[in-house]
């Protein structure tokens, strides 16, 4: 399922631009996201709709239970990237993180941390969507620790935030490990504007491994060394 | 030839795997604490963990004829939690004073961000407090520039190089460790890190003292006989025994004996295996006939 919301395709060629994410105020979000669920399923979407309603907090029981629910309700799989079940769960998030006020931050890392790998997925894609996003850095970055690569590539691949709230070391370290672990890299949003000469130096070091241990270079390497120049 | 696998993770590896580490001549073995593969959301997680390296992974190494010791420590990856770290902190620095701990690790860095620093810092110090050698994991990602930032560290601290052990060199990195006066571990993988041809050539570049070998077998795709595999292959290439000896068995021991919770002399006595024995009331078998000394701890010919 991630793999292909992910896109499997070389360079993502045939993906819709996954930057593109609906704008709008914390308290409107919610309902603008189920809409786009009832476009594809109306039944899910008055479910989605009285779910957010009077949302629980991030991280409790009965938010749990809503989020897993959201998961797989809806129908549908189109548009990729963004499948009804995906945008359900982006909606209860939407309402849920807008409920929780200051206490956001410490509740989402409650939530991320009781979720599964999908649902984790869907609460990283959801980050820019969520009132305040730069207050999730820390959750985002603790993210690309992740040895599951579908959870991984939801943070690094089609996902604007890392580019709008990473600092240098973690966008770096991202980068490489997306090299790494063959998480393609045109799919890094915003790449070209955030390579800096450290990352280059940390590329071409990489490169000099690879080289060394007489081991093929990976071609994304080579992306992200011309990318400077 | 007798082997030391100076660092596996036994706890992810099953009973067949000691029986063929056995027959092939592993006779003792260091396992890290580190990671389990997804990171743990409570501090009282690694308490368990600790108990299990120093009682239960203890007792099913020895059923096998294999001494098992084991460094405590808080990993790089986990250290980056900060809900966890201090609770995990002060049950590093109460379980090291147990028998068969040998070192603190494995810690250093993962991503080199700022709480990983601060982590290995506090551990650098902790072992100075305990009297007790530092094993070193260097990263993945940014590694030469990691084991730079790693080394500095290190002699900032005052941690002494001869307690200093470097794990997962390769190329770029070993010389750099040598220099340092630190002992240089590296790990044989299948597929990534260190393979044996590769340490065929360093050993034969660089030679064999302070130079160690290690599968760091776990719970993802590597080998726990790789220690034997790679002695053969520097036997293969024309290596002196007694240069393959200092790699896979004197030098873990030096390294490791330094903490005054391994006895060189005796591991040079084989360990009786007694599989009528029981740990808590449990035992590794599954009804089958218990094992006396039998064929499994006679020394095999690698």
């Amino acid at each position: 399922m991630t793999t292909m919301e992910c896109g499997a395709g070389p360079r993502g060629a045939e993906m819709p631009d996954p930057t593109i994410l609906p704008a709008a105020a914390p308290d409107a979000m919610p309902g603008l996201l189920a809409a786009l669920v009832a476009e594809q399923d109306r039944e899910a979407a008055a479910w989605l709709e009285t779910a957010v309603a009077t949302p629980p907090l991030p991280g409790t029981a009965e938010f749990m239970r809503l989020f897993a629910i959201a998961g797989r309700k809806p129908a549908g799989t189109a548009p990729p990237g963004w499948p009804p079940a995906r945008l359900a769960r982006a909606a209860l998030l939407a309402a849920s993180v807008h409920a929780a006020g200051d206490e956001a931050p410490a509740r989402l890392a409650t939530a991320f941390r009781r979720s599964d790998s999908a649902e984790r997925a869907a609460i990283l894609q959801s980050l820019m969507l969520l009132p305040d996003p730069a207050r999730f850095a820390d959750l985002a970055a603790d993210a690309c620790r992740s040895s599951v690569q579908p959870v991984f590539e939801a943070i690094a691949c089609d996902n604007r935030y890392p580019a709008a709230h990473f600092a240098e070391p973690v966008f770096n370290q991202m980068v490489l490990k997306a090299v790494i672990t063959g998480a393609p890299l045109a799919r890094v949003v915003g790449l070209a504007e955030r390579t800096t000469a450290q990352l280059r130096r940390m590329a071409a070091d990489f490169r000099d491994e690879r080289r060394a241990s007489n081991r093929p270079v990976p071609a994304d390497l080579e992306f992200l060394l011309e990318l400077g120049n | 030839m007798k082997l030391f696998d100076p660092h596996i993770h036994m706890t992810s590896r099953t009973t067949d795997d000691y029986a063929a580490m056995r027959r092939a001549g592993i006779v003792a073995v260091t396992e890290p604490a580190f990671w389990l593969g997804q990171p743990r959301t409570h501090a009282g997680s690694f308490e368990d963990y600790f108990l299990s390296l120093i009682g239960w992974e203890r007792f099913r190494a020895s059923q096998f004829g294999i001494r098992h010791f084991c460094t405590l420590g808080l990993n790089p990856k986990e250290a980056n939690n900060p809900d966890i770290v201090d609770g995990v902190l002060e049950l590093v620095d109460l379980y090291l004073e147990k028998e068969g701990v040998v070192a603190v690790g494995e810690i250093g860095y993962d991503d080199m961000s700022p709480a990983e620093d601060d982590i290995l810092a506090r551990q650098v110090e902790m072992a100075k407090n305990h009297g007790l050698p530092v094993m070193i994991h260097t990263p993945h990602r940014d590694k030469k520039a990691g084991t730079r930032r790693t080394l500095d560290l290190l002699r900032e601290a005052g941690m002494p190089p001869h307690l200093t052990l470097i794990d997962h060199n390769n190329e770029l990195t070993l010389e750099m460790v040598l220099e340092s006066g630190c002992w240089a571990g590296h790990t044989i993988y299948p597929g990534s890190k260190m393979d044996e041809p590769r340490m065929v050539s360093l050993v034969q570049a660089f030679g064999p003292e302070r130079i160690m070998v290690n599968s760091s077998a776990d719970w993802g795709i590597s080998d726990p006989l790789k220690v034997p595999k790679t002695a053969q292959a520097m036997r293969d290439a024309g290596i002196p025994d007694e240069a393959i000896e200092t790699i896979v068995w004197r030098n873990p021991i030096a390294f490791y004996a330094q903490s005054g919770r391994l006895d060189p002399a005796e591991l040079e006595i084989p360990l009786p295996v007694d599989q009528r024995l029981l740990f808590e009331g449990n035992t590794v078998l599954r009804g089958q006939t218990p094992t006396v000394d039998s064929p499994l701890t006679a020394e095999a010919d690698v």
